[in-house]
């Protein structure tokens, strides 16, 4: 057989090495495993007709919050999947997830990682109808609600769509700034970064940077808006 | 003093940015009662704005970045013996904001394609532009940044690059544009053959000029539906505030403009510039909606004489020229605008 060389041997011994246990049945794409990450809409009325179909959207994180009724209710961790939480709701008439449930729906919030997303951008919304399943990315969505709310009375219209238009694009704009100019108090939670992260530096600086990197490019805000860049650029090369 | 900074040369604003144009108009149009003195530099030097995009006002306290916050602040400070703003119910202020943002982010890159995708123009026209706004060494990146950005912006509204044959020198960055398999089918062919004699290289030549024709003729009439689509937006409100179906006029008043109208009469007049080689916008609103076209360039018609007579424009001096000595001087620190 062979003999590991010399200076091979060396350099690996450098590193520790650590022995991880054995991870039996929680990996993910076990079923316990992603029913830990849904949270369950509640339905307004005791007897609502149960269909096949499902949906799902997609978020970065949950945070708890205390409803005016006195429950616990989860809400997304971002204000773009909060919007878009909250039209689900009011379309399909549901209410939002509570920790106590007592009359839960099929349809959930899911808590997922923007890699899951085709163009790594949350929230998405998977709907599922037991024979098939598709994923809607943010644009998508947006764009059916404003085809499938605005189209009825021609005049309402196109004040009502310039409106909506506005509030997608410019508060959007809004928050990506947010994201990319302020210091983010809550970041981790916002974006649900793994507390055992903590433990090392490097890790977790590499995972924020990698959500960073695609910040900028979420609804192409660094398309639209080139000449915010070129600044970065020269601010970076004259420090 | 108060200053506007904008693209252009000499006396002359730039095209290029409907929001330099709007923005001077504004200026002329508010501050020609009073006894305020301003002045318009056509310096074209992007390095005067904190977040490289002109226009840009400076006032002895301020500096107002971008036409959205130039004319809230206009607006705001002079008066509007001339247009509407502060009057505006809070539910028409929202949509007068809501209209801007329309043009900023829709519009925008119709202008874009009409002055740097489509190759005629881009060629013909804006190309040769820069060698009047940028001295010497200046008028090469500037341009071809530009040309990038407009090129990755226009595929936002589904619009395809037009291959501008020998100018195209961006780089192939962005090649992943989605390309109808008609032409997947097509390119695969032509990369194939190979030029047996000189006739059948002439035919290939011919061929493949055709294609980009007829490439750029799609183009052209998807971005043609797509500003009716916008345009329809200012007609129906008209229609739903002033109740008449027949002509076109100021959405909000009788007789004064909005700050949202401005910039789009500044758009309109920039895509169907007379100047420019390929007018293909202007033939099709000309047919398509004469009234609204003809009111916007009695407008626009109105606020250049009134730019004319004011005469406040003047072009840059020492260092608000964007020279490469000026560029320097700005990177290490000399000089702060």
């Amino acid at each position: 057989m062979f003999d590991i060389p010399e200076s091979v041997k060396k350099l690996f011994d450098t590193f520790p090495l650590t022995t991880y246990p054995a991870i039996p049945k929680t990996t993910s794409g076990n079923d316990e495993f992603i029913e830990e990450k849904k949270f369950y809409f509640e339905n307004e009325k005791q007897s609502q007709i149960s269909t096949n179909a499902s949906f799902s959207l997609g978020v970065h994180n949950v945070v708890e919050f205390k409803g005016q009724d006195g429950k616990r209710k989860y809400i997304p961790s971002d204000p773009v999947s909060l919007g878009q939480a909250l039209i689900l709701c009011h379309k399909n008439k549901l209410k939002l997830p509570t920790t106590s449930s007592t009359n839960r729906s099929c349809n959930s919030i899911m808590k997922v990682s923007f890699h899951a997303s085709p163009d790594k951008q949350l929230p998405i919304l998977i709907e599922d109808d037991k024979q098939s399943r598709t994923i809607r990315t943010i644009s998508s969505i947006i764009e059916t609600v404003a085809k499938s709310n605005f189209q009825k009375h021609p005049y309402l219209d196109a004040e009502l769509l310039v409106l909506n238009d506005f509030i997608d694009l410019k508060l959007f704009d809004l928050w990506i700034l947010c994201l990319l100019n302020e210091n983010i108090d809550r970041f981790d939670e916002i974006f649900d970064i793994d507390s055992k992260l903590d433990l090392s530096f490097v890790a977790k600086s590499l995972v924020i940077n990698n959500i960073y990197s695609e910040v900028e490019h979420w609804r192409a805000f660094r398309t639209r808006n080139p000449n915010l860049f070129d600044y970065m650029e020269l601010l970076l090369s004259t420090n | 003093m108060i200053q506007l900074h904008v693209w252009g040369c000499g006396t002359e604003i730039s095209v290029i940015s409907p929001e330099c144009l709007a923005a001077s108009w504004l200026l002329t149009d508010s501050l020609s009662n009073t006894s305020e003195e301003y002045e318009i530099v056509t310096s074209s030097n992007t390095n005067v704005s904190d977040i490289g995009k002109l226009p840009v006002l400076t006032t002895a306290e301020r500096k107002l970045q971008g036409f959205e916050e130039i004319s809230k602040y206009i607006l705001e400070t002079y008066g509007d013996t001339n247009f509407v703003s502060k009057e505006l119910s809070t539910h028409n202020q929202l949509v007068n904001k809501a209209l801007i943002a329309k043009l900023q982010y829709k519009v925008e890159y119709i202008h874009q394609y009409n002055m740097f995708v489509n190759s005629r123009n881009y060629e013909k026209y804006t190309t040769k532009l820069f060698q009047k706004y940028l001295p010497f060494p200046m008028m090469y990146n500037q341009p071809l940044k530009l040309h990038q950005n407009a090129q990755e912006q226009v595929q936002l509204l589904g619009l395809n690059k037009n291959k501008t044959g020998f100018f195209d020198f961006s780089g192939s960055v962005n090649n992943s544009e989605i390309a109808e398999t008609e032409y997947i089918n097509d390119e695969n062919e032509e990369q194939d053959e190979v030029a047996l004699s000189a006739l059948h290289e002439r035919q290939l030549v011919a061929k493949s000029k055709e294609k980009s024709l007829l490439r750029e003729s799609k183009n052209s009439l998807k971005c043609l539906h797509l500003l009716n689509d916008y345009l329809d937006y200012f007609s129906k409100l008209y229609e739903k505030l002033n109740g008449n179906k027949n002509s076109y006029g100021f959405i909000f008043d009788q007789k004064r403009a909005s700050s949202c109208e401005i910039l789009l009469c500044a758009y309109v007049y920039s895509l169907t510039y007379e100047d420019l080689p390929d007018r293909f916008i202007y033939n099709y609103l000309k047919i398509k909606r004469p009234d609204f076209t003809e009111f916007i360039a009695t407008c626009t018609q109105r606020w250049n004489t009134q730019l004319q007579i004011e005469d406040a424009v003047r072009g840059p001096e020492n260092e608000e020229t964007p020279s490469l000595w000026n560029e320097v001087k700005y990177q290490t620190g000399i000089v702060h605008y």
